[in-house]
Order: structure tokens, then sequence, then C-alpha cells
């Protein structure tokens, strides 16, 4: 019976055994949370409560590490389990001692151990394919501190995704998620340092030891890129140096540290664990050299000698500094390679530039003057330009998009101060990189986009206020706001759309939109000034179409040029664009008036019998010349006006589509626009005289409005004119293609423009028929009472007007 | 006695077969994630800030209301504030101590939803101009207003509303209290800390403009259409600002006393304004877990306890603060160096989130 008992009772309790549920496992990311916050706990405590309390905490500690933790770390990082081993029974000594700079020093210590061990494990997990246990420990790492521009990097947790989904192989991903985390690692590092640095120069011992432990446990993740980079003596000098800085940090012996950490600095000086891609590395000397030119620039606003005028201006140049620093401290390494000692000059030049600077922005006078910040400027940039690579001499455009960003962030700075001066001034200015930086190849891609990003800067699209709007309304930041979380986004689709390969048919069909369109408007005033020099005075034609020649040809020649002065042209562009406009209206305007006199003047002149042969034969010879020159000068300005912008658009798209694809679509642009000629100048001839004519009159006005409208918009865009906008809501579309911009400035001119060319009309009907009718009155009203008086010559007939000789006796 | 020894046992079984294995947030967490609903309960958040921003009008309008009656007070003397003081010590006396109060009672209002206003890029501004601006010596973030008092003064950019009240109420910055008198309120021949006479014509001019700001924020905070990203974007922008809030503890009353260069943060706290804007981050995180479980369940556990665990650190030394314990700027900074850390893992751990969920995060 007993027998029988015991074995139920075995088997039972077998059972119940195999029933209860296995203890679930403790996910890494838990345990290590655990441990390092038990370890906090108890210092903590020691500052709180007493040692004994705080022993509890690192029992604790010790005790949560095993599991998985452990058992990973023993097979792929077994010298971190060691560390950590070690690190945990000091932190338990240390309690005992009740010596919180120990204990302080045992977690740093734990904490670079278990990172340590979980890049090991990490790795090897996806390099193994298992995306899961690579997920799993993935959550156990540091993240760099994010900044304005450098937010916690997700390369890492988007490889072992698509490793996951199969989108990616092993060996590639290890690559990406090593590169993220070495990455963060070493700005980790650098963080630490600063701690310890900060926490010395305060007396906190304890605060001190914890990051520069910590900081050697960085290294030591850092160690073997250092070790494929230096070698392993360098490797083991610099371990050593480490070393040396958590002893001395634990000791308290600051001049121990300091030595250690001027060894520490030499061992680090141009290292970087996770080396740029080439084209990471291209990106970050355009920002350099961009974020560098633009020192001077606004420096040169902000002070008149050496005192500060505006205060805003040097804070810019300020950030442009500091910008410029952080992009070569992350070149510095490549740079030193190249050139050692030119590296060097840079870095002092830098460092120097920086503080000058600096030092406007915290006293008001007696700072450098412009000159001097010009000339170290020039010295830097020729230095660069000695060692940089070829490859990182070309222009990008996220170089361009960051700076768009810095000068944004600006705008919004000086509108929460109130300052809108400021606040326009910055708009300009990135309005400004974008027109002439990522623009020009976004019209290739992708116009609609372009024109939302335009509008968003100046009056208003996808649903919002534009900027210039808003800031010439004085909105508030709040208001601000909408509209510029509008723009990172839309800037953020072009900067995406830049940086796709497109497919060759849309670079074809895009750069055939272009050409066309801007050669519609070229064809456009040729065929309303051409239209009427039919029959004798058919010949006019050919200075037009001599001067359209000669515009097509410079055109070309601009393309040419274009290839190695790109840079400089873009940057004058707008500003050229907007002369070569102003000639055009001025062009077009004494034409318009000659035209409107001339259609009508030749046949009131008719009547001055003995003047008229002279006057004619004065005139072909005399008025032919100033009109061939003026006529010539209309038709190069028309096409060569639009062809500028074009070439330099088409520029753009070649870098990034090809020359064969951009010269199909120019050629395909340009047999639509001469089909469109052709039919206009066809057209011309069917049209009845008469009709002909007020078509004619109808264009020229049309053109004419259009072209100012777009001018004085260019010119708003270089700062020549002002902006005040109207309460208008218009279609960006209208700008585009009609030059209609709600701005009193470009309403008014375009207004005054009409005005010109209907008073041209009215003019020429006062002087070729009112007044001629009336003078006719009031001699026939004369008449009676001279008899015999040879009579006044009579009314020109309407609709027999002499146009282009015709009526010439 | 062997059969009730076999019973004991068979009992003791059952209770080990049934307690299951260690207590682990992972097991029990992954069984309720199935059921959690996967969508953010954006509606929440809104609720909560419309809620916290009802309080802080109500607060507002109830400072202005004895603003008003102050500035009254003062004009009836002609701005004599030793003679108002003397003849009319008790109602002085009570009107300074009744805004005070409100002032504490305004502050852990807005302090609690400052994580969604300060952290949603839509009405970020608010922060700026309630509680976190700068004055003019600060361009870059300074606040844009200026406060016009009745007596035709001007202050451009003079800092913050909080700033601006706290500092007038308590007497710590010189500017914004009552000349040539000292403020004994309670008449005993000495004056300490928190008897402070305001400047009552500045003061009636904050507490309008406060109000008036208070109830824009309540208008736009209904107008404001909460999503993910907003709702992630304020937990990646606020949660790393524990470094700043720490130093201003640092810096401020409670730890360097009369040294204090922070003329602010002497109503209440900075331990308790941080403890309040975790608190309000954990409710927005609470909000929006569901959604970050979808994608990773693990990754909404680990930060999920990661923020808990901060914001309980924070209400912890608080606690300790307010039951007299005295904390030293070396252990200001060793805490708020710890408080850091973990915040920048937490907000890194939201952005990989982010990232898993195709959001993303704003400016």
């Amino acid at each position: 019976m007993r027998r029988a008992a015991a074995l139920v009772l075995t088997l039972v309790l077998g059972a119940a055994v195999a029933a209860a549920p296995a203890p679930a496992a403790v996910a890494p990311w838990q345990a290590f949370d655990t441990i390092d916050h038990r370890l906090f706990d108890a210092q903590t405590e020691l500052i709180l409560t007493d040692a004994g309390v705080a022993a509890r905490d690192v029992r604790a500690a010790r005790a949560a590490y095993g599991g998985d933790l452990r058992a990973a770390l023993q097979e792929h990082a077994p010298a971190a389990d060691r560390a950590a081993r070690r690190a945990l029974r000091r932190a338990q000594a240390a309690v005992a001692a009740d010596d919180d700079l120990a204990l302080a020093a045992a977690r740093g210590d734990l904490r670079g151990a278990l990172y340590r061990g979980s890049y090991a494990v990490t790795l090897a997990a996806v390099r193994a394919g298992d995306a899961q246990t690579a997920a799993a420990w993935l959550k156990l790492r540091e993240f760099r501190t994010a900044t304005r521009f450098t937010r916690p990097g997700v390369d890492a947790t988007r490889a072992v995704r698509d490793l996951a989904r199969g989108e990616t192989t092993p060996p590639e991903a290890a690559l990406i998620v090593e590169k993220d985390l070495l990455d963060a690692y070493q700005a980790r590092l650098r963080e630490h340092l600063a701690d310890a640095d900060a926490a010395g120069e305060k007396g906190n011992d304890a605060r001190r030891g914890e990051a520069a432990a910590h900081a050697a446990g960085s290294f030591a993740i850092l160690a073997d890129r250092y070790e494929e980079e230096r070698g392993a003596q360098e490797r083991a000098r610099a371990t050593e140096a480490f070393a040396r800085l958590r002893a001395a940090a634990i000791a308290a012996d600051d001049d121990a540290y300091a030595a250690a950490r001027a060894d520490v600095d030499a061992a680090l000086e141009g290292f970087t664990a996770a080396p740029f891609t080439p084209e990471e590395a291209a990106r970050r000397a355009q920002q350099l050299t961009r974020f560098l030119a633009l020192v001077p620039v606004e420096y040169e606003r902000g002070v008149d000698g050496d005192r500060v005028t505006l205060d805003f201006e040097i804070q810019e140049a300020i950030a442009f500094a500091g910008g410029a620093q952080a992009a070569f401290g992350d070149l510095r390494d490549q740079l030193a390679d190249r050139d050692p000692r030119a590296t060097e000059q840079i870095a002092t030049g830098l460092a120097e530039l920086e503080a000058i600077v600096k030092r406007a922005g915290e006293q008001p006078t007696g700072v450098a003057t412009e000159d001097d910040v010009q000339a170290r400027t020039d010295r830097i940039e020729a230095l660069l330009d000695a060692t940089y690579p070829e490859a990182w001499k070309a222009s990008t455009d996220d170089s361009d998009f960051d700076l768009i960003q810095i000068t944004l962030d600006r705008m919004e700075a000086a509108i929460g101060a109130g300052q809108y001066g400021q606040a326009e001034q910055a708009r300009l200015e990135a309005y400004a990189f974008f027109e002439f930086g990522p623009e020009r190849r976004l019209q290739g891609f992708d116009p609609a986009l372009t024109n939302e990003v335009e509008g968003l800067i100046w009056f208003g699209a996808r649903g919002e206020e534009g900027l210039a709007q808003l800031i010439a309304d004085h909105a508030t930041r709040r208001d601000v706001r909408p509209t510029r979380l509008a723009l990172d986004q839309a800037l953020g689709d072009a900067q995406a759309t830049l940086g796709d390969s497109t497919s060759r048919a849309t670079v074809v069909t895009n750069a055939a939109i272009i050409v066309f369109r801007e050669g519609l408007e070229a064809v456009l005033i040729l065929a309303a000034i051409t239209a009427s020099f039919a029959g004798a005075r058919r010949r006019e034609r050919r200075p037009v179409l001599i001067g359209a020649g000669l515009g097509l040809l410079v055109s070309v020649v601009t393309w040419i040029a274009a290839q190695t002065l790109l840079e400089s042209l873009a940057q004058y562009g707008e500003k050229l664009e907007a002369i070569v406009g102003l000639v055009a209206i001025g062009v077009l305007l004494l034409i318009t008036n000659w035209f409107f006199h001339k259609v009508y003047w030749t046949g009131w002149i008719s009547s001055f019998h003995k003047r008229r042969k002279r006057i004619l034969q004065g005139d072909r010879f005399m008025f032919f010349s100033a009109q061939a020159v003026g006529l010539c000068l209309l038709g190069l300005t028309s096409v060569y006006r639009e062809g500028f912008e074009t070439v330099l658009f088409l520029q753009s798209l070649e870098l990034s589509a090809g020359t064969v694809a951009v010269l199909e679509g120019t050629a395909l642009g340009l047999a639509l626009t001469l089909g469109v000629a052709l039919a206009t100048f066809a057209l011309q001839r069917k049209l009845p005289y008469k009709k002909m004519l007020i078509v004619t009159g109808v264009m020229i006005g049309a053109v004419l409005v259009m072209m100012v409208g777009q001018t004085v918009r260019t010119m708003q865009g270089t700062g020549w004119v002002p902006i005040t906008p109207l309460d208008v809501d218009i279609p960006y579309w209208a700008g585009q293609w009609l030059g209609v911009y709600p701005t009193w400035e470009t309403i008014g001119a375009q207004v005054a423009a009409m005005a010109f060319v209907i008073g041209s009309y009215f003019l020429a009907e006062e002087i070729r028929i009112k007044r001629p009718r009336r003078r006719a009155r009031r001699a026939a009203a004369a008449a009676p009472a001279t008899a015999g008086e040879t009579p006044p010559p009579a009314e020109p007939e309407a609709g027999r007007e002499p146009i282009g000789g015709r009526a010439h006796p | 006695m062997p059969r009730t020894a076999l019973l004991a046992l068979l009992a003791c079984v059952a209770l080990v077969a049934g307690c299951g294995g260690e207590d682990d947030d992972g097991a029990t967490s992954a069984a309720t994630a199935t059921t959690a609903a996967a969508e953010a309960d954006l509606g929440a958040i809104k609720e909560y800030l419309l809620e916290h921003a009802d309080r802080l009008v109500a607060e507002t309008e109830s400072l202005q209301r004895d603003a008003e009656a102050y500035h009254a007070l003062a004009e009836r003397y002609d701005f004599d504030y030793a003679r108002m003081l003397a003849d009319d010590r008790e109602q002085v006396t009570q009107l300074i101590d009744r805004m005070q109060r409100t002032f504490q009672a305004a502050n852990p209002a807005y302090e609690e939803m400052e994580g969604v206003v300060a952290g949603v890029p839509a009405l970020a501004d608010y922060d700026v101009q309630i509680d976190a601006g700068a004055d003019g010596s600060d361009p870059e973030n300074a606040v844009a207003f200026t406060i016009e008092t009745p007596a035709g003064r001007t202050f451009e950019q003079p800092g913050n509303f909080f700033f601006l009240a706290e500092t007038s109420l308590w007497g710590t910055e010189e500017r914004f209290v009552a000349e040539g008198v000292e403020p004994d309120l309670d008449g005993d021949g000495e004056v300490t800390f928190g008897e402070a006479l305001p400047d009552a014509d500045f003061l009636v001019a904050v507490a309008r403009d406060f109000h008036a700001t208070a109830q824009d924020l309540r208008e736009d905070a209904e107008a404001w259409e909460p999503n993910e990203a907003d709702a992630l974007t304020a937990l990646v922008v606020m949660t790393p600002t524990m470094s700043e809030y720490f130093a201003a503890w640092k810096n401020s009353r409670a730890i360097a006393g009369e040294d204090a260069t922070e003329s602010g943060f002497v109503a209440a706290s900075r331990l308790q304004d941080i403890a309040d804007i975790l608190g309000g981050l954990v409710l927005v995180y609470d909000n929006v877990r569901p959604l970050i479980a979808q994608a990773d369940e693990a990754q909404a556990q680990q930060t999920g306890r990661s923020l808990q665990e901060l914001h309980d650190f924070a209400a912890r030394l608080r606690d300790e603060e307010a039951d007299g314990k005295r904390f030293t700027a070396q252990d200001a900074d060793t805490l708020g160096s710890e408080a850091q850390d973990r915040a920048e893992a937490i907000a890194g751990q939201i952005t990989q989130a982010a990232e898993q969920l195709g959001i993303e995060l704003q400016a």
C-alpha cells in the first residue's frame, strides 16, 4: 500500500512538473535594463539612504546577469562576458566599501561590456541570416544623440527588417548594421569623453569615473576597426591610453587624467570607425565648401568696420562656421591621408575663423573686419581646393537641401523674434539656394513638384499660404508652421526624386516640355512683330529673324560655356535673367510704340508731297538702320531670354540623365516649337489684313504684359524690387504661363504696360485720324471764306491704311 | 499522518503547477498584445490636452482677476506701495498669497501637457511663449511678444509668461517688483522668501496677456487634429530635454539656495515640472503603444518600461526633495546625466519604431 502511494505520488509529482510552464525567457534588453538600473539604484541609494540598501540592489543586478544574455555573450563575446562579471564583482566590493566612485566606474565598465557583447551577438546573428535574433539583440544598443541634422540612425533596424523579409542578403545587411552601430558607438565615445571632462571640471569624480570607464568600453567595440586601419601596435597603444584614463578617473588623479586624455585624443585623431561611402563623403565635402563660403557673406552683412551692426547676421555666420567645422571633422581623416600638412592648416584656419566670428557674437566692437574674415576664408578654400579629390568638387543637391533647411530655420527664428525684415532676407536666400541648386534638375524630373516648392516659398501651394505672403502679413511663428511643414515635405519629396533614377522616357519628355514651353514664348513675340511685315515690308522680317537666329546661336554657345562655367552662371542666373528681360521689355516697348505709329503714320505723311520721297528715302536710309537694329535686338533678346534659362535647366538634367536623352528631348521640343511657329506664320498670311492687325496688336500686348510680369517677379527674387502681396488667390500656373503673380508690383507693372500699349494705340489714333479729322473740319469750315485756294488733302480712308509701303504712290 | 502529508504535498504540487514560470513582462504582455487594439488612441491624447488647457485657462483667469484687484488697490494709493502695505496689509497679503497659490496650480496644469504642446509642431510656439522662451538677449529662442502696461511702459521680449509671473510674484526679478518698499508682508520686521510686492502695473499686463494666450492655446488645441506623427514626434523631441531641465534644477534655489542663478522655479521645484512633463509623455506613449506593438511588440514593451521607469525616477526625486532631502550640485549632475542617458535611449527606440511603422517624424 505504501509502495503504491509512493508510486502514485511520484507520478503525480512528475506530471505536475511537466505541466508547469517553463520559465519565460528574458529578452536581452530586459536583462540589461534590470542589471543597469539596479546598479544605478545602488548609486542612488548611496546618495539617498545607505550602503545596505545599495548592496541589495547590486546583488539583484548580479542575479539578473544570466540566462540568454550571459549564454550568448559567452558564445560570441567571451571577453565581454568576463568583463561584465568582473564589473559586477567590483560593484559588490564598492558598495561594501561605501565607495560611490568605484561603484560608478563599475557601472561604466558593465555598460561598456554588455554593449560590446550585444554588438558581437547582433552581427553574428545577421551574418547567420537569423533576423529574429538580430532584432532582439538590436534593442540592446546605444544611439547617437539627436540634433537638428543627426537623428538616431535607423539603418540597422531597416536592414534587419529587410533581412527578415528576404529583401537583402546577410552580408549586405551585416555591412549596414555594422556601419550604423559603429557610427553610433563612436559618437557616444566622444560624448562619454566630453562628459568625463565636464564632470572633472565640476569636481564630480563619480561621474567622471563612470564616463571614463564607459568610454574605455566603447573603444573596445571600435578596436577591431581601429586595428584594421592603424595596425595592431596602434590598437594596443590606444587601448592602453584608455585604460590609463579610466584608472586616473577612478583614482581622482587630475594630472594623470589630463595626460591620459591627451594620449586618447592623439589616438583618436582622424579615426572614423564607420567610414563614409563615397557619396556621403562627397556630400560632407560640399557642405564644408558651401558653409565655409557663406561665413564671410553673412559676416559682412553684420559688421561695419570693426563694429557689429546686425547681430542676426553674425549668428548666421557662427552657425555656418560651426557647420563647416562639423563637416571638416568627418572628413579630416581622409583629407589627412591625402595631405597631412594641408589638413593641419585647414584645421587651424577653421578653428581660428570660428573663434573670430564667435567673438563678434559676444562683443559689439573691436571685432574682425569683413576683409579679415574673407581673407581667412579664401586661404582655407584654396587649401581645400588643393586637397580635395575631384569627386568632392562636384556640387551635390544634398548640400543644397541642407542649406535650404538651415536658412529656413533662420527664417523661422527671425519670425519668432518679430524680425520680419531678416525673415524675408532668409526666405530669399533659401529660395536662391533652391533656384540655383536643385530646381534646375528637378524641373526636368518633376515640374509639378518644382511649382509646389516655389509656391510654398512664395504665394502658396498644397492648400497652404506661401511664406512670402505670411512674412508680409507679419504672421506669427505658429501661423507659419503649417507652411513650413508642407515645404519640408515637398523638399523631402524633391530630394527623394532627385536621388532616384528616372526613366529615359521621362527625361526626354520633360526636356521636350521645357524647350517647348520656353520656345513658345519666343515664337509668340516673333510672330506678333513680324505679322505686319507683308508686301514690300516683308524684308523687314529679316532683321527680326536674324536676331532670333543670333539668339539661338548665343544659347548654344551658352550651353557649351555652361559645361565649365555652370557654377558661375548659376550664381548670377537670376540677375542675368532679369537684365535680359528688362532689355527685351525695353525693346518691345519701343517696337510697340513704333508699330502703332508706323502703321498709321505712314499714310499721314503721304500728304506732304514735296517731302515724301525725301522722307521716304530718309526713312529707308535712316529709319531702316535704327529699325533694323531694334528689330534684330528684339529677335535676339526674345530668344536668348528663354534660351539662357533653358540651357541651365537642360545642363542640370544632362548631368544626371546623360547627353543623348536630353538632346532627344531638346530636338523634340524644338520640333514642336517650329511646328507652332509655322502654323502661326501661315495663319498670319491667311487672315484678312485688318483682322490680322488686330490679332497682332493683341498678341504684342499680351506678350508684353506677360513678359513684364515675369521680369518684375524675377527682380523681386533678386531683391531689386520689393514684394507687397495682394490678398488675392491666384493659382501658381497663372504665374508660370501668364506672368500673373499676386503682388502689387507685378500686377502694377502689368497694368502700366497695358496702359502703355493701349495708350500707344489711342495716341496713334489721335495722330492719324482724329487730329487730321479735326483739322479737316476746321479747314472745311473756313473753306467758303477762302474760295479758290488749294483744297486741303483729303482725309485718308480708314481700312486702306498703307502698310509696309503698299500705299505709297 | 502519511495521508495528511500526501495531501499536503499534492496541494503544494498543484500550487506550484498553477503558478507557472517567472513573472515576465514579456510573456504576459505578449498575451495581452494579441487582444490589444492595433491603433493609437489619439483621441485620448487630445482629451488630455483639452482638459489641461481648460485648467490653464481657469487658473490664468483667476490670476488675472486677482491681478486686476491688486492693480486697482495700488491705483487707489497712487502706486505708493509702502502706504498701500501699511494701510491695507491684510488685503495685500491675501491677494499676493492667492496669486501665488494660483500660480502653483497653473504650473502643473501646463507642465503636465507640455510634452504634447512643445512636441507637436502645430502647437510648439505656445511652449515658447508660455514656458520655454527666453528674453531678447537670446534672439534665437526669445519670445516674440512685447508686454504693454496700462501706464504705457513696454517690455520687449521679456521672457515667457511663467517666468514673468513667477519672478514678479516671488520678487526674484528686480525689474518686475514694486520699487522703494520692503515687502514685509507679515510686518514682522523681516523679509523672508515668498514675501514680495509685485509691480502692479507690470503684473496686470502679464496676467491679461497670459490669460489671452491660454485661451488661444485652448482654441488651437481644439482645432488640432492629432496624428501618429505628432505623437511620436512629441515623444522624440521632448524626452531628451532632460539635461536642460536638470540643469535648471541644479541652478535653481532648490539646489543652489541663495546662490541660485536661476530666478525662476522658486514656487515649484523643477523636479515637479520634470515629473509632470514625463507623466504627460507616459500618457502619450500609452496611447500610441498599441500602434508600436503592431510593428514590434518587444519594442513597445521596452520603450513603455523605459519611459515609465524614467518617470518613476523623476517622481521619486521630487518626493525625496519635498520630504526635505537636500541634493548637492554634484548629485544633480549625476542624477541629471542618468536621466539624460535614459531619455536618449527612449528617443532612439521611438525613432526605430517610427521607422518600422513608416511614420515620418517631423522637425
